[in-house]
C-alpha cells in the first residue's frame, strides 16, 4: 500500500474512516515511519485540543447555586395536575390576614415520612423552622362516622403556630382537607394561657391534597407562654358527626430562638404621611416587621373635610363601605451588600401593580385615628444571618377624590366614552342590565337578580394612581353603590400602559336611567421618595 | 454509568443534592462549549445554569434508552443553543477578545494565556458556528459522532465532514501562520 494522504491520516486518527480502510492504514503504519509520525503528530493535535478546549472549569459551588433553586422531587409521581391554592380568610375587625398553601402539583403524600412541613407546600420559613427542629410531631387524632380528623405535625416560634392536619377514611384513605368554617358548625379556636382568645387564624387548603394547614399568628401577643388550639367539627367531607380535639401548644422553650429588636419609635414624614418604626423580630419561621403610619395632621384635617363633603352629597354608608382611606409605605429591606431581600409594596419591573419580594404575610390594623394603620409584615427568614437595612422608597395614600363622568345611555350604545383621570386612560365599553344568580349559601333558594353592569377597559401608566370606590347618581339625584371588580394585568397595551379593567355593578336599580353619572369616591396614590429613608435593623 | 443511574434514582426519590453529582461531572465540558458559542462567559455561565435546571424538570422524562450523558447533553446544549440564537445580537455586538472572553485572574485558566492555547482558541472561533459545535462536542465534551448526529440533528456523514473539514481550516491557518503544526506540512 502506497503512503495514505495527509488527509486520510487525519481521518484515520478521529475515526472518520471505514472498518475496511482504518484496518489498511493500520497495517500500513505498522510497517512506515514517515506514516507513524504524522499519525503522532496528529493524535499529539487531538490530545492538545482536548487539553485546551474543556477548560475553563466553572467554581466549585456552581452545583450548590443551582440546587438552591430547585425544589426536590416528590417520591411518588401523580397525574401531573396543577392544584389551585384556596385562600381562606378569617380575621379580627379592621385586620387583613391572609396564609396560603403553595400552588404546587400535589405530590403523593403517603410516603412523606417528614410530613407537611418538609414539603414545598408550605412556605419557606416553616421549612426553615421545622428544619431548625421545631416541628413537632403530636399525631393527635378523633374519630367519628368513620372518619378520622388528625393533626400530625405542629410547627410554632413566637411568630405563629403552625399545625398540618388530615382527614382520613376508614380504610386508611385521605379525604379532601377542606374545612368550612362557618359558625356554629366547624369551629377551630385557640386561646392563651389565660383563656384569652387568639384571633388571626388562617386555614389552608389545596384541592386534592391530603394534608391541610392551619396557622395561627402570634402578632403581637404578648408574654404568650402557652396556647391551646382547640377544634369542634361537626361536618367533615360531606359527614355530619363530632370530632373535637385539644392541642396545647408550650411555647416557653421556642422564645429563646426569637430576637426582638426595638426600632425606638424612629419617624419620618413625606408626601402627607408619617410613618413610625416599631419593632422587628427575627423568628425562626419569619422576619417581622412592625411599623405604623398615618396621615400627617395637616393632611388629615384636609381630608376629613373631603370626606365630609362626599358624605353629604352620598350618604355616609356609601362613602364608608369601599373606600378605604388610609396610608402605607412602599420599602424594601437590603443586606449589608445592598442587594435587596424584601420588597413591599414595590413596583416590581415590568409589573403594573406594586407587589411583594419574600412576603410571608402581612396584616395592618386601622388605629384610633382615620388612616393609621399599624401595620405588621412578615418575611422568609435569612439562612446567613446578616445586618439588613430598612429603606423607604415611597408612600402611598388613599384619599378622596371629587372626579365623575357623565353618561348618555343613548350615547354609549353608539359610541365608547373614553375618560383619563391621574394616568389611567379607560373607555367605557357598555352598561346594560343583566340577570345574575345568587347561589347563596343559605337555606334561600337561588336567588334571580337584575344587575345594572358598567364594563371599562384601558390602560394604566406606570407609577399611576389606582381608582378605587365609585358610586352611580341617577338623574333623579338617587345614589347607588358600584360593587367594582376590576384587574390590573401584567401586559401592556399598544401605548405602553398597563392594561386594566373596571366592571362596576350595581343592585337594586329598578329602571336603568338614560342619564347618569359614576363619581370616583377615593384614589390610592403612590409618591416615590425623592430620598431614600434608612433604617438599621440591627 | 452504574454510580450515575443510583445518583438519577437519588436524585427521583426526592433527593436533590444527588443532582451535585451530576452537576459536578457535566458542568465543566458543557461550560466549556457553551463557552466558545456564546464568547461571553456571563451569558455561557448563565446558560449552563438554566440548562441544569432545564435538565432537572426533565430528568424524570428520560427513558433509559440511549446513554445518560448523550441524554443530558442534548437537553443542556439544545437549550443553550436555542438561547443563544435567541441572544444573537448581544454576542455579535462583543468583540471577542481571549483576555476578556475568559477571566484572567481565573487561576483555572490562567494557561489559555500560553500562545498555543491562545492559537487554538482563536482557531476555533473563526470556525463557522456549526464546525465549531461539532469540534467542541466531540473534543471539550468526547461525544461519540452517533451522539453529535443524535444531539445536533446532522446526519452522521455530515458530522464527520464537519469535523475533517473544521480541523483542516485550522491546520491551513496555522501553516500561514507559520507556527505549530509545522510538521505536518509536508505536502504528499
Amino acid at each position: 500500500m502506497n503512503c495514505p494522504t495527509i488527509d486520510k491520516l487525519s481521518q484515520y486518527v478521529d475515526q472518520l474512516l471505514g472498518e475496511l480502510e482504518m484496518r489498511e492504514i493500520n497495517s500500513h503504519a505498522k510497517e512506515c515511519d514517515s506514516c507513524i509520525h504524522v499519525i503522532e503528530a496528529f493524535e499529539h493535535e487531538q490530545q492538545f485540543l482536548k487539553d485546551t478546549l474543556k477548560s475553563p472549569s466553572l467554581a466549585d459551588d456552581f452545583a450548590n447555586k443551582i440546587l438552591d433553586q430547585l425544589k426536590p422531587y416528590e417520591q411518588k409521581s401523580l397525574p401531573k395536575k396543577r392544584a389551585l391554592s384556596k385562600r381562606i380568610m378569617l380575621s379580627a375587625a379592621g385586620a387583613v390576614l391572609a396564609i396560603g398553601l403553595g400552588t404546587t402539583l400535589n405530590p403523593s403524600f403517603a410516603q412523606w415520612i417528614g410530613g407537611l412541613f418538609t414539603t414545598d407546600q408550605v412556605d419557606e420559613g416553616l421549612r426553615m423552622a421545622s428544619e431548625a427542629g421545631l416541628a413537632t410531631r403530636v399525631n393527635r387524632e378523633v374519630t367519628d362516622q368513620g372518619i378520622t380528623f388528625k393533626v400530625e405535625d405542629v410547627v410554632a416560634d413566637t411568630s405563629r403556630v403552625a399545625l398540618s392536619y388530615q382527614i382520613i377514611k376508614e380504610n386508611g384513605k385521605p379525604l379532601d382537607t377542606k374545612i368550612i368554617l362557618e359558625e356554629p358548625f366547624n369551629q377551630i379556636m385557640a386561646f392563651d394561657q389565660n383563656g384569652k382568645k387568639i384571633d388571626q387564624m388562617g386555614i389552608g387548603w389545596t384541592e386534592g391534597s391530603e394534608y391541610g394547614l392551619i396557622e395561627f399568628s402570634l402578632r403581637e401577643q404578648k408574654d404568650l407562654q402557652e396556647m391551646t388550639v382547640k377544634f369542634e367539627l361537626t361536618e367533615l367531607n360531606g359527614v355530619k358527626g363530632n370530632w373535637e380535639l385539644v392541642i396545647p401548644v408550650d411555647l416557653k422553650e421556642n422564645l429563646k430562638f426569637t430576637a426582638k429588636l426595638a426600632l425606638n419609635n424612629q419617624t419620618f414624614s413625606a408626601h402627607g404621611v408619617d410613618v413610625n418604626m416599631k419593632e422587628i423580630q427575627f423568628a425562626p419561621s419569619s422576619n417581622e416587621l412592625i411599623y405604623e403610619t398615618a396621615f400627617t395632621k395637616e393632611k388629615m384635617e384636609k381630608i376629613k373635610d373631603e370626606i365630609a363633603q362626599l358624605e353629604e352629597r352620598f350618604g355616609k354608608e356609601n362613602v364608608q363601605t369601599f373606600t378605604n382611606y388610609g396610608t402605607a409605605i412602599q420599602y424594601h429591606i437590603e443586606n449589608k451588600g445592598g442587594k435587596d431581600i424584601y420588597k413591599h409594596n414595590a413596583f416590581l419591573p415590568g409589573q403594573g401593580y406594586p407587589s411583594d419580594v419574600g412576603l410571608i404575610s402581612g396584616s395592618g390594623d386601622n388605629m384610633q385615628q382615620l388612616g393609621q394603620m399599624r401595620w405588621n409584615e412578615s418575611f422568609i427568614p435569612q439562612k446567613d444571618k446578616e445586618q439588613l437595612t430598612f429603606v423607604l422608597d415611597g408612600v402611598v395614600k388613599t384619599v378622596p377624590s371629587d372626579f365623575s363622568v357623565e353618561i348618555t345611555s343613548k350615547e354609549l350604545r353608539k359610541k365608547p366614552i373614553s375618560f383619563e383621570h391621574e394616568g389611567n386612560f379607560m373607555t367605557i365599553k357598555k352598561a346594560e342590565k343583566q340577570n345574575e344568580f345568587s347561589l347563596q349559601k343559605s337555606l334561600i333558594p337561588i336567588k334571580r337578580e337584575t344587575v345594572f353592569q358598567i364594563e371599562m377597559e384601558g390602560g394604566k401608566e406606570a407609577f399611576s394612581s389606582e381608582l378605587g370606590a365609585w358610586v352611580l347618581t341617577d338623574n333623579l339625584g338617587k345614589t347607588y353603590l358600584a360593587y367594582n371588580s376590576g384587574s390590573i394585568l401584567n401586559e401592556k397595551d399598544e401605548n405602553g400602559r398597563f392594561k386594566t379593567t373596571i366592571d362596576l355593578k350595581i343592585y337594586d336599580m329598578e329602571e336603568v336611567p338614560e342619564k347618569f353619572t359614576l363619581h370616583l369616591l377615593s384614589v390610592t396614590r403612590y409618591n416615590k421618595m425623592e430620598e431614600e429613608w434608612k433604617v438599621p435593623l440591627y | 454509568m452504574e454510580e450515575e443511574q443510583q445518583w438519577l434514582k437519588q436524585v427521583l426519590e426526592g433527593n436533590k443534592q444527588a443532582y451535585g453529582h451530576i452537576i459536578n461531572k457535566y458542568k465543566n465540558p458543557l461550560y466549556a462549549t457553551i463557552l466558545r458559542m456564546t464568547k461571553n462567559p456571563q451569558d455561557a455561565e448563565d446558560l449552563v445554569q438554566e440548562a441544569f435546571i432545564k435538565v432537572y424538570h426533565q430528568l424524570g422524562k428520560y427513558d433509559n434508552k440511549g446513554s445518560f450523558a448523550s441524554w443530558i447533553y442534548r437537553v443542556a446544549v439544545n437549550h443553550c443553543m436555542d438561547e443563544f440564537r435567541k441572544k444573537r445580537y448581544k454576542t455579535q455586538q462583543l468583540e471577542i477578545n481571549e483576555e476578556k472572553a475568559v477571566n484572567p485572574n481565573h487561576p483555572e485558566i490562567i494557561f489559555l494565556k500560553k500562545e498555543k492555547h491562545r492559537q487554538v482558541e482563536r482557531l476555533v472561533a473563526s470556525l463557522p458556528e456549526d464546525e465549531r459545535l461539532v469540534i467542541l462536542l466531540r473534543y471539550a465534551n468526547e461525544l461519540s459522532y452517533t451522539e453529535i448526529s443524535e444531539l445536533t440533528g446532522f446526519p452522521l456523514s455530515s458530522v464527520r465532514n464537519k469535523l475533517h473539514r473544521a480541523k483542516k481550516k485550522m491546520r491551513e491557518k496555522v501553516i500561514l501562520e507559520g507556527s505549530y503544526y509545522h510538521e505536518l506540512s509536508n505536502d504528499r
